[in-house]
């Protein structure tokens, strides 16, 4: 364990030394490949994309699965892909951490289209995390049209980032409990839609409905 | 008993994404009360029909009841409003009102109302401010309605709050038939709760009225509660005192009710709702992680936020804990027990990625 530690210490020391002096191999023990990632990270720097994800990737890869060098290579080409399109989909002024939480939301199956979705209903407001729980749904199964769906409405009938990140848990918990994904999705989100204003935040309450008695004429 | 007239606006919305509706009628009995007439058991029923959408709504209640004497009295309600297009920040909001109240050998109660508010903050937190005019017409003759409005809300988990203050007068016609006089003026304050949480609806309201010119002061307030039996069944149940509703012709009234609901879109069960969970099994939060993990003896946790430096938890009482900033969005986490495979911790969804690792998943507000 302490290798590994320090191995990775080592690893992200050497990865961050990057951004400034390339002569660092990334891959220990494969130049080729070394280089390889040296141009993607200097490609996605260049084109003004968040490296530390492609970094953290590469990290991941040599220090958590073992994986070869060029399936790694693989994994970080695709993911600068999917950077580019979240930066695309989250734009006009998407924050880094926008970008890198839209790329994970790409990887585990939405589309640039359900990420615009999400973009347009927040307005203004950082994405990270109604990205995340989208995220988060798709990988608990619920299909990624639906939560994408939810995720935008809930944003439109102004769900604090606090009752999203509840929604996900709570649908998280019961998955792990039995419950099919989308079942469980559709009855958390009943109680918490029993709460949000509609759409645009419509009043409520008719007033002053009561059972009465007759009243006389006078 | 007089026909109870409805008329239907028309309105302009926006073509809605995602429209919400719901109908509910409901069937009980109420024992009622009021200011020198003899208490009364009545048979009363309800219907509503909500049709919500992206920036409408179209609100309806009617009610109807019968006393054991034969005689009948009904009310209806319809509210429309339309809300502007900013999804978050200053809104405007226009809405329209018409009620109408009648009872056998009396005469009925008509109003209209018009309503602009502002509206501000969310759904969590925000308010609004807003004015109104209209006109009610009543056994003694047509009167302007005008009104003004503040109110403020708060969401919690499964419940919310709303203060709210009003202000209503109306000018009727005066003594003499001429020209318009002073009329009913009085400013209402009051604080009402709403939870909707496992298959039970509770509401609470309290108030209070300074009145001035022609109407009373005093405080009302009811409580209500609804336990879905049968995801389109409810037994409802209410109390409350209320004080003149002078915009719809409603006088005091004490009342006890209970009753049916029969709604046409389901709802969260009491026997269907997800019983209490226990704590979740992990939490993460920008001040670190907690595992509950029975019969372990080491825990071990790496993660993005570790640079997947590998980082043993320590153990406090039921729990494994590790204090670490962890900045807000979404994490990749994975543990080990006691030595053995790495895994995605209990309760994250568990997401195999493109190098072929397995984590748990979880966002961090």
């Amino acid at each position: 364990m302490i290798t590994r530690a320090a191995t990775a210490v080592a690893l992200v020391a050497s990865l961050a030394r990057v951004a400034s002096a390339q002569d660092t191999l990334l891959l220990p023990g494969d130049r080729d490949a070394s280089a390889e990632l040296a141009r993607i990270v200097s490609a996605a720097r260049d084109a003004g994309l968040p490296v530390d994800p492609i970094l953290g990737k590469v990290s991941y890869g040599v220090v958590v699965v073992h994986a070869p060098p060029q399936r790694i290579v693989a994994a970080a080409r695709a993911l600068a892909a999917r950077l580019e399109i979240a930066r695309d989909a989250l734009a006009p002024r998407p924050t880094p951490g926008d970008i890198a939480t839209g790329a994970d939301a790409l990887e585990f199956g939405a589309t640039k289209a359900e990420l615009r979705a999400v973009r347009t209903a927040s307005g203004d407001q950082p994405v990270s995390t109604p990205l995340g729980v989208l995220a988060q749904l798709v990988a608990s199964g619920v299909n990624a049209k639906r939560a994408a769906q939810i995720v935008t409405d809930l944003i439109k009938r102004h769900a604090s980032t606090a009752q999203l990140v509840a929604l996900g848990a709570d649908v998280n918990a019961d998955v792990a409990s039995g419950a099919q994904a989308t079942a469980a999705l559709d009855t958390r989100l009943r109680g918490l839609t029993a709460v949000l204003a509609p759409p645009g935040g419509v009043a409520l309450d008719a007033p002053g409905i009561s059972a009465t008695t007759p009243k006389k004429k006078p | 008993m007089r026909r109870v007239g409805l008329i239907l606006l028309s309105i302009c919305a926006a073509t809605p994404l995602h429209s919400q509706w719901q109908v509910t009628a409901d069937a009980g009995a109420a024992h009622l009360r009021q200011t020198g007439i003899p208490e009364s058991n009545a048979l009363a029923m309800g219907a509503s029909v909500d049709v919500l959408g992206e920036r409408a709504a179209l609100r309806s209640r009617l009610l109807a009841s019968r006393a054991p004497n034969e005689r009948w009295t009904g009310q209806g309600v319809l509210l429309a409003s339309i809300v502007g297009p900013n999804a978050t920040g200053p809104n405007w909001e226009l809405s329209g009102a018409f009620s109408a109240f009648g009872q056998t050998n009396a005469s009925s109660t008509t109003s209209a109302e018009g309503m602009a508010r502002l509206r501000l903050g969310g759904t969590t937190l925000g308010g609004a401010i807003g004015g109104g005019v209209g006109a009610l017409s009543d056994v003694s003759g047509t009167h302007v309605l005008y009104s003004g409005q503040a109110s403020t809300w708060r969401t919690f988990a499964v419940d919310q709050i709303v203060a709210d203050a009003s202000f209503v007068g109306t000018v009727g016609p005066d003594a003499g038939g001429g020209s318009f006089a002073d009329g009913t003026r009085y400013v209402d304050l009051s604080v009402s709760w709403r939870r909707d949480h496992r298959g039970i609806e509770l509401g609470a309201t309290a108030g209070a009225r300074a009145a001035f010119n022609a109407a009373t002061s005093g405080g009302w307030g009811q409580v209500n509660v609804a336990a879905w039996l049968a995801p389109n069944l409810a037994l409802v149940a209410a109390a409350g005192r209320s004080l003149e509703d002078v915009p719809r012709g409603v006088p005091r009234t004490q009342y006890v009710s209970l009753g049916l609901r029969i709604a046409a879109r389901s709802h969260t069960s009491v026997l269907d709702a997800r019983p209490a969970t226990s704590a979740p099994k992990t939490v993460v939060t920008r001040a670190g992680v907690v595992l509950r993990i029975d019969g372990a003896s080491r825990v071990e946790l790496m993660a993005d936020f570790t640079d997947w430096a590998v980082v043993e938890c320590e153990r406090s009482g039921g729990e494994w804990r590790l204090e670490r900033v962890v900045p807000p969005g979404l994490h990749r986490i994975a543990i080990r027990i006691d030595g053995g495979e790495w895994t995605a911790p209990p309760g994250l969804p568990r997401a195999t990625d493109d190098l072929g690792g397995v984590v748990g998943l979880i966002t961090v507000p």
